[in-house]
């Protein structure tokens, strides 16, 4: 590419990043991993990204490439999650995943911007809040019904250390609705209430940020720090004014309802993650990641309540008890490894790389032997991949195309969760299940 | 070069836009959101009267009336493909007062009509006082046609009789004599080892337990299990509680538990012929000694129920019968989980 190519695209891709800014942004692909290379090893990329999946996997290896690339790919991840032997329809999630990453110079030392995408085409984000002793499983509900976006910066420093980092953004919601007017009973059709909606999408920002050192030429290391995040919804709904018959004396004179919901929903841990990538013969690379998820810090997603009722002389009918305090979630901190693997090989005039992997996740959640039922068992996940380069196609796609496919199995291991208290609502049951992912990507560099 | 460039990138982002808009309703396979309603559950619901709907022949929230009869203390069990098979006290509003019999129906489900009442059990025996009525069903598991029935019987000493049918219901065989002296509205239930029987007895307020080895010898406790929670701020059995029903069941983890409803009520007996509401509650028990109400001071079911009853579904829905004031009888409704 020329270099005045060049340098429009890396002003595209800033502007893209800054832009990324006013736009919503979570992580939804700590379950399932980002771009088919990932995936099929395990996620263990934190020292081994060498394409734009290093937005999620660690910014620093952006700083590393000397193209620009332009990662396209689609993710699925279907889910048969059981309680009881039955299937607790949690959601497919797929969707599209982007990337793009641009190099450039400043003050002689390379520099790259970068920005992934992964874009659900069922829901942008998705809040559903339970109530807490509504069997669910917690790390699958919300959290992968979500977009991804992740804009970064990475530098390369003597002596082989890259670094880079970026900021991710999530919105959340305040909002009330206020209903003004008379409330007509017996009949609510003669109503006639004014309406008021107020809803704020709030930003909240968490970084990202990574470094990789190249300890010898066959050999990386590197960690990277994701932030963490609480995302609370906070709803209001308001009704003031007359309950009665239209044209009639009201029965309660300026009554007022005043229903406030807030809870806490898309939780990300926040994560630190250490790994290392050695290219152990030419053909053979390997890489292993460990990281730390601090899952403590999840609090009972279930709304909290607050109600205020004024219905006048008729108050004394109406008896709604206080909600209680919310029972703890009692997540604990886990340390997760992953291990993956890549072999090269050639066929005929064709690259190829067979990949594969293994993730342990333990379960943060304890056993639900009280009122809560936010469900998660020990996944073991089991990835294989397979890509080839195909020759560049012309024109402005002078280098190899690589086309990478994916295929995860999580296995979640039954759990028991027996109950203390015999009268509990819900009772003992059984929680298991498995997840199928797979991806299929295109990674193209100019 | 740069012209090819952009409009790579502009089909990129076009088709972004493209697969993106799968979640408008364009997609390929759009789906639903997920999350089940039918999840696990004890027993403790939350049950739910169905609504009145003029396409279904049952009456909501009622399962079945008669403007003649008062029917009450409904007993149940599940009917094999599907819906319950019920027996219920059945005593003409005619004289005299006492004649009590047990007859029994079936429901298919809620959109089917329900069989006709069929007399089932009737007094014959000198303990009996010409009355049997407050059921309660128990099938064996090991031999679906042999059914299990402890009864009240007589008026002015009420008693618990047992009688066996091995013929699905069609006749009943009376064991001689009650198998429990001085108790009524009976609830039963076996978990293969242990007979329980839950019962109210005559000027002794709240349910008692009474266990046995073999389903005949039963040993009455020596204080109740449950009284009312007088001194528990808004508790819906804060004056009485009674008409219990018994199950046993075993849980997906293997574990047994023993499952009680109960009617209780927080008001005080009227003081003329006007009906005592009740509302249903529920306690379990992991060994059938200890037994615990369910957290709270709510009803699982409001008034106007008592007498409760309830069959749970294996992946179908739970069904919840009780009887309740309907007009001038008394009528067996229904609600389901």
């Amino acid at each position: 590419m020329s270099r005045r190519g060049a340098t429009i695209a890396f002003g595209f891709t800033l502007a893209a990043v800054l832009l990324a800014a006013a736009r919503a942004d979570a992580n939804p692909i700590d379950l399932f991993g980002f771009g088919a290379r990932g995936q099929a090893m395990a996620g263990a990329q934190v020292a081994d990204a060498e394409d734009t999946s290093a937005s999620y996997y660690n910014p620093a290896l952006l700083a590393r490439s000397s193209d620009i690339r332009i990662d396209v790919g689609y993710q699925l991840a279907v889910p048969r999650l059981t309680i009881d032997g039955r299937d607790n329809d949690v959601d497919v999630s797929r969707g599209l995943a982007l990337g793009l990453a641009v190099p450039g110079r400043l003050l002689g030392a390379r520099l790259a911007v970068g920005a992934g995408l992964f874009l659900p085409d069922q829901q942008i984000t998705r809040t559903r809040t339970l109530a807490s002793e509504r069997p669910r499983f917690a790390l699958y509900d919300n959290r992968p019904q979500r977009l991804f976006l992740a804009a970064n910066l990475a530098l390369e420093l003597p002596g082989g250390v890259a670094i880079g980092g970026g900021i991710a953004y999530m919105s959340s919601t305040q909002g009330s609705v206020e209903l003004d007017g008379l409330v007509a009973i017996p009949d609510p059709e003669d109503s006639d209430l004014d309406l008021a909606i107020d809803v704020d999408l709030k930003t909240i920002r968490y970084p990202q940020a990574g470094v990789a050192w190249q300890a010898r030429p066959w050999l990386t290391v590197a960690a990277s720090y994701r932030g963490g995040f609480h995302l609370v919804l906070d709803q209001r709904f308001v009704i003031t004014g007359d309950v009665g018959a239209p044209g009639q004396p009201p029965l309660v004179p300026d009554g007022y309802l005043n229903l406030r919901s807030r809870a806490q929903d898309l939780f990300q841990p926040a994560q630190v993650t250490v790994g290392a990538s050695a290219q152990v013969t030419p053909r053979l690379g390997l890489t292993f990641d460990l990281a730390w998820h601090r899952w403590s810090a999840y609090e009972n997603p279930a709304a909290r309540i607050d109600l205020e009722l004024d219905l006048g002389d008729f108050n004394d009918l109406v008896d709604i008890p206080p909600q209680g305090p919310l029972p703890g979630a009692y997540f604990h901190d886990i340390a997760v490894p992953r291990i993956g693997g890549e072999y090269v090989f050639a066929v005929g005039r064709r690259r190829w790389a067979a990949r594969a992997g293994y993730v342990y996740e333990p379960s943060p959640a304890p056993v639900q032997r009280g009122s809560t039922n936010l469900i998660d068992n020990d996944k073991h996940t089991l990835s294989a991949g397979l890509g080839v380069e195909l020759p560049g196609l012309g024109g402005v796609v002078l280098r190899p195309v690589a086309i990478d496919l994916a295929l995860a199995v999580t296995m979640l291991p039954e759990r028991e969760h027996a109950k203390l208290i015999a009268a509990d609502p819900i009772g003992d049951y059984r929680s298991a299940g498995a997840v199928v992912a797979a991806s299929l990507g295109s990674r193209w560099r100019f | 070069m740069r012209g090819s460039a952009g409009a790579l990138i502009a089909w990129l982002v076009v088709g972004a836009g493209m697969v993106g808009g799968a979640g408008c309703g364009l997609g390929f396979a759009d789906d639903t959101s997920g999350g089940r309603d039918d999840l696990p559950a004890t027993g403790a619901g939350p049950f739910r009267r169905p609504a009145f709907d003029l396409d279904t022949p049952i009456e909501e929230p009622w399962l079945v009336t008669d403007d003649a009869v008062d029917l009450d203390e409904p007993a149940a069990l599940a009917r094999p493909g599907g819906g319950v098979r019920y027996w219920v006290s059945h005593e003409p509003a005619d004289l005299p007062l006492g004649d009590t019999q047990i007859w029994a129906g079936a429901l298919a489900d809620l959109r089917a009509a329900p069989e006709p009442l069929t007399l089932a059990l009737a007094a014959d025996q000198p303990w009996e006082q010409g009355r049997v009525a407050a059921p309660a069903l128990i099938a064996d598991p090991a031999d679906g046609r042999h059914l299990i029935m402890f009864y009240e019987g007589g008026l002015a000493d009420p008693a618990i009789g047992r009688a066996d049918s091995t013929d699905g219901g069609a006749t009943w065989q009376k064991h001689d004599g009650p198998v429990l002296a001085a108790a009524r509205s009976p609830g039963a239930a076996w978990d293969g080892a242990t007979w329980l029987l839950a019962v109210e007895r005559p000027a002794a307020p709240g349910i008692w337990l009474a266990h046995a080895s073999d389903g005949v010898g039963f040993t009455l406790d020596a204080a109740p299990t449950f009284t009312a929670r007088a001194t528990v701020a808004g508790a819906f059995d804060a004056v009485a509680v009674g008409q219990p029903s018994l199950a046993w069941i075993e849980e997906s983890t293997g574990r047994g538990l023993w499952l009680m409803w109960f009617a209780g009520t927080d008001m005080p007996p009227p003081v003329d012929d006007t009906p005592q509401r009740f509302a249903i509650g529920y306690a379990a028990s992991f060994d059938g000694v200890d037994w615990r109400r369910l957290a709270g001071v709510r009803a699982i079911l409001g008034d106007p129920a008592g007498a409760p009853t309830v069959v749970l579904g294996d992946g179908g829905p739970d069904y919840l019968l009780y009887a309740a004031p309907r007009s001038r009888r008394r009528a067996i409704g229904i609600a389901t989980h």
